[in-house]
């Protein structure tokens, strides 16, 4: 009779469980300020915003660059997983990227994320023949991401110029294969490869009040990178093979606690100008907002500019990242 | 939490005390003395400070003995002396009482974000209220001893 009675509980449970499991994590990743005691390990216990939004790469940064900042709102003490989601939508193309990290003890962030895309237009020539056959295909990959602290406090410090600085590295790797872009600007001889690692250093500072009043986040980054157009059109090219070292800034102000309005650029390099495709930096102004500590939504305008064979790729990025 | 349950206890005000000690060496603003409504504007919100503490689970044990009268009196005039007021403390000595509480990262954070609470509902300016964060956040090295 018990025996039943569990077997019965158990069906149900596990049917529920499958139903609920979106709304639970939903449900967790929007509820407000837990009652939890401040040192949890799952607490957050970094002041809100100070973990920036999962960038397109999947580090915790500004957006479309990583910043020295650990994912999460962990302090020394405390670990937060977060996920998001990501899309940028341009006149020839879009991406999409789904994201998953964690931030260990403000210490060690490891981050993982996936992207993809569909082409939306051919390229014509001068006489209105299609000169590459681009419409439908997909781009898309993998990005395995680490990221140390070093030393420094973003936010402490404030009455001295030290940074918080960290050393990142990311491996990416093209996911697409068959009728999709990398393959075929290696099938033209472009000689990009379908995979590549980036190591980046990054220093990141909150000036406590700095603009007008307003705190101020200031970021650089200085990226050694094979990668064209992030990775999203292979590593590497003809005559161009070698890797380069691009920088990255990014800028914001906090207008309250819970908004920031910011600005970024990220440097590319122009691996595939002998294929006859030009690549340009990317820049884009930003507005964050964190209600709480478990959601954030970001809006910019991007400008890419010239992205391999498109040219005026300049349009809408949004991203919502929880923290659990 | 009921209020009436705190009774003094040194090392819970200073913890919460030494948050605002930072001042002497920080140059006085007073516009932003002003700003805070002077010493009984500071006095005002230091009382809601202090409500929205004991209300707050992840910090509130630290102060589950303290002397809550005392208590706002001594933050009251640490907070108007940081911002330049003719105000001084005079309360216990900051350093060696906060290794015996053992303050976190996490709880020093949580302690500035309700005074962050108390200050929007007081409708103290951002500018103004980074003013005093600012003055407060390099007190965190000596309070963070966990």
């Amino acid at each position: 009779m018990n025996h039943q009675k569990h077997k019965n509980d158990r069906k149900v449970s596990v049917l529920n469980r499958r139903k609920c499991a979106w709304g639970v994590m939903l449900g967790l990743a929007l509820s407000i300020p837990m009652a939890a005691h401040a040192d949890d390990v799952m607490g957050k216990g970094r002041f809100l915003a100070t973990g920036g939004i999962q960038s397109l790469d999947g580090a915790a940064g500004g957006g479309i660059n990583p910043w020295a900042v650990i994912a999460g709102y962990g302090t020394d003490q405390q670990i937060n997983p977060t996920a998001s989601f990501t899309n940028v939508t341009l006149p020839d193309f879009s991406v999409n990227q789904l994201a998953v990290s964690v931030g260990i003890y403000n210490r060690l962030e490891l981050s993982y994320a996936y992207q993809t895309g569909t082409l939306g237009s051919n390229v014509y020539g001068p006489n209105g023949t299609v000169a590459l056959p681009l419409d439908g295909m997909k781009i898309g990959q993998h990005i395995f991401g680490a990221k140390l602290r070093l030393f420094g406090d973003a936010v402490y410090n404030s009455n001295n110029l030290l940074p918080q600085v960290a050393i990142g590295v990311e491996y990416k790797k093209d996911v697409t294969g068959g009728n999709s872009l990398v393959p075929a600007l290696q099938s033209l001889g472009a000689g990009v490869e379908d995979h590549g690692t980036d190591v980046y250093l990054s220093a990141t500072k909150v000036l406590i009040g700095g603009f007008f009043g307003y705190n101020w986040l200031i970021n650089g980054n200085l990226r050694y990178t094979k990668a064209n157009e992030t990775g999203l059109l292979g590593f590497g090219g003809v005559n161009h093979d070698s890797a380069h070292i691009k920088p990255e800034f990014s800028t914001a102000v906090l207008l309250r606690p819970d908004v920031a309005i910011g600005y970024e650029y990220k440097g590319m390099s122009n691996n595939l100008s002998d294929a006859g495709l030009k690549q340009s930096s990317w820049q884009d102004v930003f507005v964050a907002y964190f209600p709480n500590k478990s959601v954030s939504l970001a809006l910019a305008f991007a400008r890419l500019g010239n992205v391999g064979p498109y040219t005026n790729q300049n349009g809408v990025y949004l991203n919502g990242t929880l923290t659990f | 939490m009921n209020m009436k349950q705190f009774k003094f206890r040194p090392a819970a005000l200073a913890m919460i005390s030494g948050l605002v000690l930072a001042c002497s060496a920080v140059s006085a603003h007073a516009g932003y003395y002003e700003e805070f409504g002077q010493k009984q504007g500071i006095a005002n919100i230091i009382n809601d400070f202090v409500g929205v503490v004991a209300a707050d689970n992840r910090i509130n044990s630290y102060f589950a003995h303290a002397n809550i009268p005392a208590l706002k009196a001594a933050l009251t005039n640490q907070v108007c002396e940081a911002l330049g007021g003719p105000c001084k403390y005079t309360g216990p000595a900051m350093g060696p009482l906060h290794h015996s509480i053992g303050v976190t990262q996490a709880a020093f954070n949580a302690l500035t974000e309700d005074l962050i609470v108390a200050m929007d509902q007081h409708h103290v300016s951002v500018p103004a209220q980074n003013h005093l964060i600012k003055i407060l956040a390099p007190m965190s090295s000596d309070i963070i001893t966990k």
